[in-house]
């Protein structure tokens, strides 16, 4: 073997570790460049890449925070109502959807009478008015009290309802009554709820 | 970059094939060992931290990207001041209860008042339902080490294909390296490989211009300045490890040499996870419930139901001077005078709808004069039909000088004169007395007229109906206190029509009002309400009982005792339930308790002022009613078994009564199935 060849033999040998090295700490300082040190702007949605968006159209549009015609005022035990909404997933990640009560006031002690009753049915048009709601495929979620609705994600485990990636539209039907048990000490009485659809 | 080099390999000229196949495996070797240089390093960044309190760990899902991607390992030290956390990737023990006890690497956004912080993925559109306290927080990411953590998840998915190309490549680096230095030992004329290092070294560093061909020496050049720190580095490990090479059992070597690489490989899967989970919410927020002030019927809203021509209920708070109608048809009153400011009009009373809610009215100060209070149509009312219409007021007076309550007249405002073409009829009034009529005219006064009282500072329901089922009727409180026989009234101008009042009006020629005037009433009014069609009795009882309910008719249960039990009654001790029956297999036994009779006892809702009869069957016992009616029968004159007593006994306004059996002191009697008629 020529004298010429061992030496670079040797300068190759020699090098081979320092790339790897090298390579190595370019990785660690450029993930960890990237991931930490950008943190001004990291308040808010700035980075939000839409991976996962849950809006919901109760007020009639689309939102992610909405104010449905929910509830009532001057109800009386047997007062009833429904109401209808969608939830729509446009993300590209798949997970269950589930309902929980983010919010409960319930200073009146009203929640108790307050029944409910909650389906979920896959669907491709929007649903904002109780005559769309489909007729088939409805899965029974609660049926309950206001108060006995699981608080969060956790709780809610058995109201699963599997959503594929893209965007898929859920149809929620909450049927609430004020139970028709409800005595005169509930008589001029008040509740109110914050409901949350997750997905993770 | 070291693929670049790959390429450039083969196409360096070489001077012979053995040299080529030489050179090839130098280049292999050169692959070989920067791979696993590099998968070295990385582990080291990743695990040498620890020695000062970092951690590793490896992310898990994907809610970071694109800064922090799956497999990535996130080196995070011990930082638990929120300032400082704010804004940065934070790795902490998940709060949510859904994931207890596991790892999230999510970002800082907020810094709540309670000391907790919001915490949120970078890819989530919102932030995570559960805030973060700082008993919760593990540490900051400091560094971030790509990809390493990988085939712990591989490992966790069974990507088992990723693994193993990983695990081959490690595998076929080491062969590669391996090969390399099986060419030395095959080469006599090798140096001391303890010198090889440096003399590559110093040959890069120092003579790059030594090199022989351009493509070879920009490549050492790159290597000899730019990477000579780092090389230089980890000398003495590589120093140790080519003196181990130098021993003869040269397969026991290579043999270590692979399991080292893959061990240390492994290494990587042992590195703990952390989720950045995916996730997002939608909320609606607000949803209220709200119960009436009475779960009773509501008044306005069975008035409503009846199909209402107009519907004042003078809940108006008066700061402008109309009257508001509720009946959907948008016929609004005026008040007159304005009652803004005005001391005759006194609004926002209590009403007369007790219970409900709202619950308002005005209380007028009336007077016989044509200025006095009153609240009139604002537009002029069609003839209404002469034979069918109904009218309601509520009202509440102590008022001796009576006054119109409610009428139609010709004339929207002032006297309708009689004198000169003026018409008034269709009205209720009262008289000095507190006397209500009723009152049509055709041509003459037709009246229905309730007995007098009715100013007695109470609230009453007066109901004016005619029509062709019941004629021309007075209901005062849902009771009929005036009827007749008649349907006829004034018939007014086609043209003109006239204006429905309520509070004053003219009376001139009717009962012992003779004056031109209006005729003012002084006091409070409520729900003045039109109908064109007639009420039926069940109508105003409807209407009535919305406001006065009246009991539940609950009636005796389990008068016979064959429901086994003795409930609802009430025993005193040692008495109750028995089988000795005067029929079916139940009765109850009246057994003496110490000195004193055994008694049982049964509250009832009846009818209030209502005569029934109570019936039993009673051996040695007592049967009565006491509370609400006084009644009793005593036991029946044989004494040695059941006899049939009965009484009557009339209820009083409450229709509450208690029943009791009572058998003998010292004694013991039976009574069995007592109904009430």
């Amino acid at each position: 073997m020529s004298k010429q060849l061992g030496r670079r033999r040797r300068i190759v040998r020699a090098v081979a570790p320092a790339v790897g090295l090298l390579a190595a700490g370019l990785l660690v300082w450029q993930g960890s460049y990237a991931a930490f040190s950008a943190t001004t702007s990291a308040t808010g949605n700035t980075w939000t890449t839409g991976n996962l968006v849950l809006e919901n159209n109760g007020g009639g549009t689309y939102a992610t925070t909405t104010s449905a015609d929910f509830g009532g005022t001057n109800l009386k035990p047997g007062s009833t109502n429904s109401v209808c909404l969608t939830v729509k997933s446009g993300g590209s990640v798949a997970g269950d959807l589930r309902m929980y009560v983010s919010k409960l006031t319930n200073t009146d002690g009203l929640a108790p009478k307050i029944d409910i009753t909650v389906q979920a049915a896959s669907t491709t048009t929007d649903v904002s008015k109780c005559s769309d709601f489909p007729t088939s495929g409805v899965s029974n979620l609660y049926s309950t009290t206001l108060d006995a609705l699981p608080a969060d994600y956790a709780g809610a485990t058995a109201s699963d309802v599997a959503v594929a990636s893209g965007s898929v539209l859920e149809a929620y039907k909450i049927t609430w009554t004020l139970d028709s048990s409800t005595d005169k000490t509930f008589m001029n009485k008040s509740a109110s709820a914050d409901l949350t659809w997750e997905i993770q | 970059m070291v693929t670049e080099i790959a390429i450039e390999a083969p196409a360096m000229p070489e001077p012979a094939r053995h040299d080529f196949g030489s050179s090839a495996r130098l280049w292999c070797g050169f692959l070989g060992r920067a791979w696993l240089w590099f998968l070295g390093g990385c582990l080291v960044v990743t695990f040498a931290p620890m020695a000062f309190g970092w951690r590793p760990y490896v992310v898990e899902s994907g809610s970071m990207q694109p800064r922090i991607n799956v497999g990535d390992v996130i080196l995070a030290s011990p930082e638990h001041d929120p300032g400082r956390l704010l804004g940065h990737v934070t790795v902490f023990n998940d709060p949510d209860p859904s994931h207890a006890g596991t790892v999230k690497s999510h970002r800082v956004i907020r810094l709540n008042p309670d000391g907790t912080m919001t915490t949120k993925g970078d890819a989530n559109p919102t932030p995570d339902p559960v805030a973060l306290p700082k008993s919760d927080v593990i540490g900051i990411g400091r560094l971030l080490v790509r990809w390493i953590g990988l085939p712990m998840t591989w490992l966790q998915r069974g990507a088992w294909v990723y693994l193993a190309l990983l695990l081959g490549s490690v595998w076929l680096a080491a062969v590669f390296v391996v090969r390399d230095r099986d060419e030395d030992d095959e080469s006599p004329n090798d140096e001391d490989p303890d010198d090889e290092f440096a003399d590559g070294e110093w040959d890069g560093l120092a003579e790059p211009e030594k090199a022989a061909e351009p493509s070879r020496r920009r490549t050492t050049e790159d290597f000899g300045t730019a990477f000579a720190v780092a090389a230089r580095e980890p000398r003495s490990l590589r120093r140790a490890h080519h003196r181990r090479r130098l021993t003869p059992r040269q397969r026991l070597r290579k043999a270590t040499a692979r399991l080292v690489v893959v061990t240390s490989g492994s290494a990587a899967l042992l590195i703990p996870t952390s989720q950045a989970a995916f996730s997002a919410t939608t909320s609606v927020v607000g949803a209220s419930w709200t119960t009436a002030a009475t779960f009773g019927p509501d008044y306005t809203t069975d008035v409503k139901s009846l199909n209402p021509y107009l519907y004042w209920k003078l809940d108006d708070a008066g700061t402008t001077s109309v009257a508001v109608d509720y009946s959907g048809n948008n016929r609004n009153g005026q008040y007159t005078p304005a009652p803004s400011g005005s001391t005759q009009w006194a609004m926002l009373q209590t009403g007369g709808l007790t219970g409900q809610s709202p619950n308002l009215a005005v209380t007028a100060a009336g007077g016989a004069n044509n200025s006095t209070t009153c609240v009139y149509t604002n537009a002029a009312a069609q003839n209404p039909a002469v034979n069918t219409y109904s009218e309601i007021i509520w009202f509440k007076t102590t008022s001796t000088q009576g006054g119109k309550l409610i009428g139609f007249e010709s004339s929207q405002t002032g006297v309708s004169n009689s004198n000169s073409g003026g018409q008034y009829d269709r009205h209720i009034y009262m008289d000095g007395t507190g006397a209500l009529s009723f009152g049509a005219w055709t041509g003459a006064a037709t009246t229905v007229t309730s007995g007098p009282g009715y100013n007695d500072g109470a609230w009453h329901m007066a109901v004016a109906t005619m029509g062709s089922a019941g004629g021309m009727r007075l209901y005062v409180d849902d009771v009929l206190v005036g009827s007749r026989g008649f349907v006829d009234s004034q018939n007014y101008d086609a043209l003109n029509g006239g204006w429905w009042r309520v509070g004053c009006g003219n009376l001139s020629g009717w009962g012992g009002y003779t004056t031109q005037t209006n005729y003012g009433f002084a006091g409070s009014l409520d729900e003045a309400t039109v109908y064109t069609s007639e009420l039926s009795a069940s109508n105003v009882d409807k209407l009535w009982i919305d406001i006065n309910p009246r009991p539940v008719i609950t009636g005796l249960q389990n008068g016979n005792f064959e429901t086994g039990s003795i409930s609802p009654w009430t025993c005193t001790t040692g008495s109750g339930i028995s089988t000795n029956a005067h029929s079916g297999t139940y009765a109850a036994v009246l057994a003496s308790n110490g000195s004193k009779a055994g008694e049982c006892d049964q509250t009832v809702t009846l009818l209030p002022n209502h005569a029934y009869t109570l019936t039993a069957w009673s051996w040695r016992a007592t049967v009565g009613v006491t509370g609400g009616a006084t009644g009793s029968a005593p036991p029946s004159s044989n004494g040695n078994k059941y006899g049939q007593v009965n009484f009557t006994f009339t209820t009083d306004s409450t229709g509450v009564v208690t029943v009791y059996a009572q058998g003998q002191a010292g004694g013991t009697g039976y009574v069995d199935d007592i109904t009430i008629n």
